[in-house]
């Protein structure tokens, strides 16, 4: 078996069926003190995190909903499963052999084991709130690289992650953030020491399981100076009636002269909320690139962030979003350029079909300093019918003369002429559509690993069936 | 207090002159080829007016306006133009003045046909503050948007430039475009842009793009390399970036005046 045949039978229901799963330390729904102190005990969390935990929650008590974007007033935060770990999940394995049946099975139609021993260096699955399978290839290992689930990071590396912790998107925020900082839960835990090149991608799969709970999960990162590294992170949670609430947080610290990348691939079920936060910190002639996809969820805010704080250093961001019916995708690219001799590029495409909403909210701000700094912005749209719609908001703050800024954007249909000429060539209506649309996205597809590209390829041909009539 | 609106009718041919009333309702008869000036600022003794135009159909308007209020002037200027059937306007909009200024332009696209071209000029100078809010809302079917701005900054001042295409379900074959030009003259001025798109409707073409420019050391020294000194220079360079489309009004008197008013600001 190839390591792409999981493909053929990639099946959209995959990511909307849900596994029978008892959940012993599942806590009640809403939020209090008292399960904030639980989660903490639970996890044996040393002192300073539960105070972090503690001052977040009185934070996102005091603190209002956003007022701009999607409408977010729906949300009932005390109809919320804040906390839950599978029963039989004990720590987590380092072995896929010890991975419990149930688990494995649904990572085996995720397509997991496949990818991690054909082609990627190592594997952190988030399953539920606790890590089921966690790997990194010994070769990495032994140069000093960590690859940990965040709880067993915090145990193994206090210090560490106390140093970097919430330093780079602040409880105080946004109400979700000190959300996710009250209840953050799991996660992972990248580590690449000085000059060290990760050759190979390195991979995390979240999935939701439990009805209406929310998803947590943090991701810290820090590439030292001179490394190189490349993480992928794919997201799918099963279908269910009520509302999920996906609030993660990524943190990233990008070191002088290091290079990172991180992909993302966003496929949650259509009644979550994902509401993610996700930043950078780039330093002196450091490059960060954020590449992303979003196909999932029914309302997703989400503005992957880079602070270009070093002189010299550089940030490109590629996305693509599609939104499809009952489906707001608010998305965008924020990239604050500190440092002179900063440089950015976005490139952000959207795609709405069905009644889809598909919105780029997009920020470049200059700060005063920032001088030479360069940016260009380009984000297209594509309408695939007179139900769906795109909204562009790309905000430019500019405090500095010295800087070289161009933004570029555009609208459009799939022309009769362009469908025409297909079906002259024996494509079905159907065929054509996705051709064109996987045409229009290939930018940001090419810059995905090759298996990551055919899933995406995939994913949007299941979006694009029954697109006419 | 309530708005008393009061209600002009503009005929064929008529140079119509703005007035200084607060709250102004205009009718441009079907047809009717017409100029409206607008000179508003220290004359009209008025810093806030909201006006009401509609303009019939076939009707076509050129409207030239400048704002040019003292220095330590609050002011909120709302205009409002409904197009019908076929009817076209050119907008031509100085923003000169003002210490902390709202300037706001929506024009309704509703008849079939109906074009708008929007042009505004603005510079902002010393601490003032000034934001410009252009909305093209597309109704009616086969309409045409275009809208360019052109500002600079110097000094201390913030200038804030939002343009906005909106495309109503039902606006078939509708076209617009929205260009923002901006230029940065001193380390404290500051831009804000958004050129922004809502668009909610497939048969259509809509595009923007905004872009950020300074008066570089390299246009400079190639000046000050033919003998030309720095202040002249930038004089230059800003007569250039204006050139074009303050001689896109013809209209050779408002052209000389606001020229005029920016080289005090030099």
């Amino acid at each position: 078996m190839g390591a792409l045949d999981y493909l053929e039978d990639l099946d959209r229901s995959v990511f909307d069926s849900a596994n029978q799963q008892d959940y012993a330390v599942r806590a009640q729904k809403g939020l209090s003190e008292a399960l904030i102190r639980k989660i903490s005990a639970t996890k044996n969390e040393p002192e300073w995190m539960l105070e972090h935990r503690l001052k977040s929650l009185k934070q996102f008590n005091e603190m209002a909903l956003p007022t701009w974007g999607v409408d977010l007033s729906v949300l009932n935060f005390d109809d919320i499963i804040y906390y839950a770990a599978p029963d039989e999940m004990k720590g987590y394995a380092t072995k896929w052999e010890d991975v419990p049946d149930d688990i494995k099975k649904t990572f085996e139609r995720l397509g997991i084991p496949e990818a991690e021993r054909k082609v990627l260096a190592g594997t952190g699955a988030q399953y539920d709130s606790v890590n089921a399978y966690h790997k990194l290839k010994e070769e990495w290992e032994s140069k000093g690289v960590i690859f940990e689930d965040m709880d067993q990071a915090l145990k193994k590396f206090p210090d560490l992650v106390k140093q970097y912790f919430m330093k780079c998107v602040p409880f105080s925020d946004h109400k979700f953030a000190a959300l996710h900082g009250a209840v953050w839960s799991g996660g992972t835990f990248l580590y690449v020491p000085k000059g060290v090149k990760v050759t190979a991608p390195l991979q995390a799969y979240f999935r939701m399981n439990a009805q209406s709970m929310g998803q947590f999960e943090h991701t810290l990162i820090i590439v030292e100076d001179g490394a190189d590294a490349h993480y992928i992170e794919g997201c799918s949670a099963p279908k269910y009636g009520s509302t999920s609430l996906h609030a993660g947080c990524v943190e990233v610290y990008v070191k002088p002269n290091a290079k990172f990348r991180y992909s993302s691939v966003e496929n949650w079920s259509q009644d979550t909320y994902n509401l993610n936060t996700k930043r950078a910190i780039v330093d002196a002639d450091a490059i960060m690139e954020w590449v992303g996809g979003n196909l999932g969820s029914g309302v997703t805010m989400l503005y992957p962030c880079s602070i270009l704080r070093g002189r010299g250093a550089r940030a490109d961001h590629l996305g693509v979003a599609f939104a499809n019916k009952g489906q707001i995708q608010d998305t965008g690219a924020k990239v604050i350029h500190v440092g002179p001799n900063t440089t950015s590029t976005v490139l952000a495409k959207g795609i709405s079909k069905g009644g889809g909403v598909s919105v780029y909210r997009g920020l470049l701000q200059i700060n005063k300093g920032a001088k030479g700094a360069k940016s260009n912005v380009r984000c297209d749209a594509l309408i695939l019918d007179g139900d769906s719609r795109n909204d562009t908001y790309p905000e430019m703050k500019i405090y500095e003369d010295d800087v070289s800024i161009g933004h570029e954007a555009s609208v459009g249909k799939i022309s009769d002429e362009q469908l025409f000429y297909l079906r002259s060539r024996g494509l079905s209506e159907d065929e054509a559509l996705a051709m064109i649309v996987n045409g229009f996205i290939d930018p940001i597809v090419r810059a995905l690993p090759l298996e990551y590209a055919v899933e995406m390829n995939r994913l949007i041909e299941m979006e694009m069936e029954g697109a006419i009539g | 207090m309530l708005k008393q609106f009061e209600k002009k009718v503009v005929k064929n041919g008529d140079v119509f002159v703005m007035g200084a009333q607060p709250f102004l309702e205009l009718e441009i008869e079907e047809g009717a080829e017409v100029i409206v000036m607008d000179d508003f600022g220290i004359n009209t003794g008025v810093p806030s007016r909201e006006i009401l135009i509609e303009i019939g159909k076939g009707a076509n308007v050129k409207w030239t306006g400048y704002q040019h209020h003292a220095d330590e002037v609050t002011s909120c200027d709302q205009k409002k133009f409904f197009l019908k059937e076929g009817a076209r306007l050119n907008l031509y909009q100085n923003i000169l003045g003002g210490g902390n200024s709202l300037d706001e332009i929506t024009v309704e696209l509703k008849g079939r046909g109906s074009e708008v071209f929007s042009q505004i000029v603005f510079f902002g100078h010393g601490k003032q503050n000034q934001t410009m809010r252009v909305n093209h809302v597309h109704m009616g079917e086969n309409t045409k948007s275009n809208m360019i701005s052109k500002g600079a900054v110097m000094n201390e001042s913030h200038g804030k430039v939002l343009g906005y295409i909106r495309m109503e379900p039902g606006c078939s074959g509708a076209d617009g475009n929205l260009t923002e030009h901006n230029l940065l003259l001193s380390s404290g001025a500051k831009i804000d842009a958004v050129p922004g798109l809502e668009i909610g409707h497939d048969d259509v073409a809509a595009s923007h793009a905004a872009y950020m420019e300074r008066v570089d050391d390299e246009r400079l020294f190639y000046l000050a390399s033919r003998g030309i000194p720095e202040d002249d220079a930038v004089q230059l360079i800003m007569e250039g970036f204006f050139l074009d489309a303050i001689q896109n009004m013809k209209s050779p008197e408002l052209e000389a005046r606001i020229f005029q008013q920016i080289l005090t600001y030099l």
